[in-house]
């Protein structure tokens, strides 16, 4: 790709994530539509987490039931590092945790979300590299039960109140509006859709090389993998941490949202809801699993005007979809021209058919 | 030096002993047959060849040093490729993108610069894809570049099998009954094919056939295994005067034709 055309791919990128911000939080960045934002930025972190369970449970066919620990892992290490480091690293930012000018955010960001993605992959590291010797089912409850020891040590971690809700420390001042540096709100949406973008970008470059192609080698016959070369149990790995890195970053831009952070947020139901935007999307398509997360993120709010039916109806919505297209919404294929060129055909035929007649 | 020196490999699974004592010397450039009676131990000894499984006792030396016990994806980089009895394709995988998958070996870019996709990045994939379709082309495959593998007929399966293989650069190709399946037509065409590789591709060929016919048409040298052991080797016309074989398929079919 020539340099000017990836510039100016980036620079569009950027242009319209910040027009999106723009248009939400306006100048002032103090009044605005919280629902809004709040459903936007859900959006958001549904997309990084499918997309990044993805590269796991899509591209190599191993099946995470876990990565909700990863994405805790991040949220506290994150949020500990802008606490705690607050004085020292970070003294421009405010202590009520109220919201952060863009720019502002700009470094504290980086550095909590690189802190969060690097603890989350270590621990990706060391939960993957035993576990995934074994498959399918196992992989599965194994992960699970990573992730609930990851819960239990976090809410035994007094520094950052495991067990209750983290809202930020006191600290030891004379003036009374210092006594307390709460978790600064740095994520905004430009944050976190550029995450998401980055993170689709990087699952779109991986699975369209030779190397995406050995991670889905993994999940079509690894006998085969092997005898084409393929360290298998290296890419399981890889997949494994690549994806707890963008989940410990997802994690971390979650915790600098949230005014206080709760153990709450990382039971394992919300493992569940993640996998269930990856099936759904259709296991390795980036673009259905991406679609997929933001449809789901929105359906339980398109059901609130009929609010004492939406516990079941989206249940109901979601058996009937997995019976009717049990491949996926959009099916194992990436959304594309040709794929739509077929879907359009297929419904054309299904309408032009006329019933046999005897 | 020979290519690959296999001396008294034995592999027994619990207390059976699937492969025994077997001895076996290839020279660069040969292309040698590997018959036997149905579960004499061919194919678990081109496991052992190619790290599936360890060897219970007995060296394996391929170009000067051991590979015995190396896992599957090492003894691939150092040479040695291979099709399987029972297809073991990437089904879901297109035709073109199974045999890429299998360049994978001799692609340079690092995962970084996969994501950045620069400049050596296209010209690696380019590469590859063009490699891939040569080898599509040349078994015929071309025309279903856009296919998943699953969905191609069962000789083209095969065929597709051995592109794959190739696509690793292998010094030495092992093919078990590549042409398993296939109808008499089908079949000559395939060992046509395999006749030309070895000159095209400047590859060793080791191959497992239950159709004598076949085998004589197409090896000049061949290693009979009957329970594990190598019973008889030398000259097709060797093998089929060798009494020890005969009676080794005795009571399946006369060993002058097809004993599958
Ligand atoms: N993984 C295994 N565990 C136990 N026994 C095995 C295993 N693999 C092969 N065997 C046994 O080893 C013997 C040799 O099997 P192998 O598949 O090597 O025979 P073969 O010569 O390839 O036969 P065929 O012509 O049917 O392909 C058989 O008795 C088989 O049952
Ligand atoms: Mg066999």
């Amino acid at each position: 790709m020539p340099l000017w055309k990836r510039f100016g791919g980036i620079a569009l990128v950027f242009g319209l994530l910040l027009l999106l911000d723009h248009l939400l939080y306006g100048p002032s960045r103090v009044a605005h539509d919280q629902y809004k934002e709040d459903v936007l930025i859900r959006c958001g972190l549904a997309i990084i987490l499918a997309v990044s369970l993805n590269i796991v449970n899509g591209f190599t066919g191993q099946f995470s039931l876990g990565h909700i620990g990863f994405y805790m892992v991040g949220a506290y290490v994150g949020a500990a590092l802008s606490t705690y480091g607050h004085t020292h690293l970070f003294p421009q930012l405010p202590t009520d945790g109220s919201p952060v000018g863009l720019w502002t955010s700009a470094l504290p960001i980086l550095a909590v979300s690189l802190a969060g993605g690097l603890a989350a992959a270590a621990i990706g590291f060391l939960v993957g590299l035993p576990s995934l010797r074994l498959r399918g089912d196992y992989l599965a409850i194994i992960t699970l039960g990573f992730a609930q020891i990851i819960l239990v040590i976090v809410r035994n971690i007094k520094a950052v109140d495991g067990a209750t809700s983290f809202t930020g420390l006191p600290v030891a001042s004379q003036d009374q509006a210092l006594a307390h540096v709460a978790t600064p709100h740095l994520t905004s949406l430009f944050w976190v859709f550029l995450v998401a973008a980055l993170v689709i970008w990087v699952a779109y470059s991986l699975r369209f090389s030779v190397h995406g192609l050995a991670f889905l080698a993994v999940r079509e016959d690894e006998i085969a993998a092997e005898a084409m070369g393929i360290n298998t149990t290296r890419y399981k790995v890889l997949a494994f941490v690549l994806s707890a890195f963008f989940t410990g970053i997802a994690g971390a831009l979650f915790a600098h949202y949230q005014s206080s952070l709760s153990n709450e947020s990382f039971r394992f139901e919300r493992s569940i809801d993640v996998v269930v935007m990856v099936v759904l999307g259709g296991l390795g398509s980036i673009s259905g699993v991406t679609i997929a997360a933001v449809l789901l993120t929105i359906l339980p709010e398109a059901l609130r005007p009929i609010a004492q039916y939406r516990l079941v109806v989206y249940p109901l919505l979601l058996v009937i979809l997995m019976l009717t297209r049990p491949q996926g919404i959009f099916g194992r294929e990436e959304v594309s021209r040709a794929w739509l060129r077929g879907q359009l055909t297929s419904i054309a035929g299904w309408f032009s058919r006329r019933p046999d007649r005897v | 030096m020979p290519l690959l020196e296999v001396k008294d490999c034995t592999k027994q699974f619990g207390g059976l002993t699937a492969v025994n004592q077997f001895t076996l010397s290839l020279e660069s450039g040969e292309m040698v047959g590997l018959i036997g009676p149905n579960g004499a131990g061919k194919t678990t000894a081109f496991n052992l060849l190619t790290g599936v499984y360890a060897p219970t006792s007995g060296t394996i030396q391929f170009c000067g040093s051991s590979i015995a016990g190396h896992k599957p994806y090492q003894i691939a980089a150092a040479g040695i490729s291979r099709t399987f009895q029972n297809i073991r394709l990437f089904p879901a995988l297109t035709v073109l993108d199974n045999v890429r998958t299998a360049t994978h070996l001799h692609y340079q870019p690092s995962l970084l610069s996969a994501i950045w996709r620069g400049k050596s990045f296209t010209l690696a994939e380019n590469a590859a894809r063009d490699e891939a379709m040569a080898l599509l082309e040349r078994f015929g495959l071309g025309k279903y570049y856009g296919d998943t593998a699953k969905s191609l007929a069962y000789g083209e399966q095969r065929r597709l099998e051995i592109a794959r293989a190739l696509a690793t650069r292998p010094k030495l190709l092992l093919l078990d009954e590549p042409a398993a399946g296939m109808n008499p037509q089908e079949k000559n065409d395939l060992m046509e094919q395999i006749r030309t590789l070895r000159d095209e591709f400047g590859v060793t060929i080791l191959l497992i056939e239950h159709d004598m016919k076949v085998v004589m048409g197409i090896c000049e040298r061949i290693l009979v295994l009957d329970y594990g052991q190598v019973i008889a080797q030398g000259t097709p016309r060797e093998i089929r005067e060798d009494p020890k074989v005969i009676e080794a398929y005795l009571g399946e079919v006369d060993a002058g034709s097809s004993v599958s």
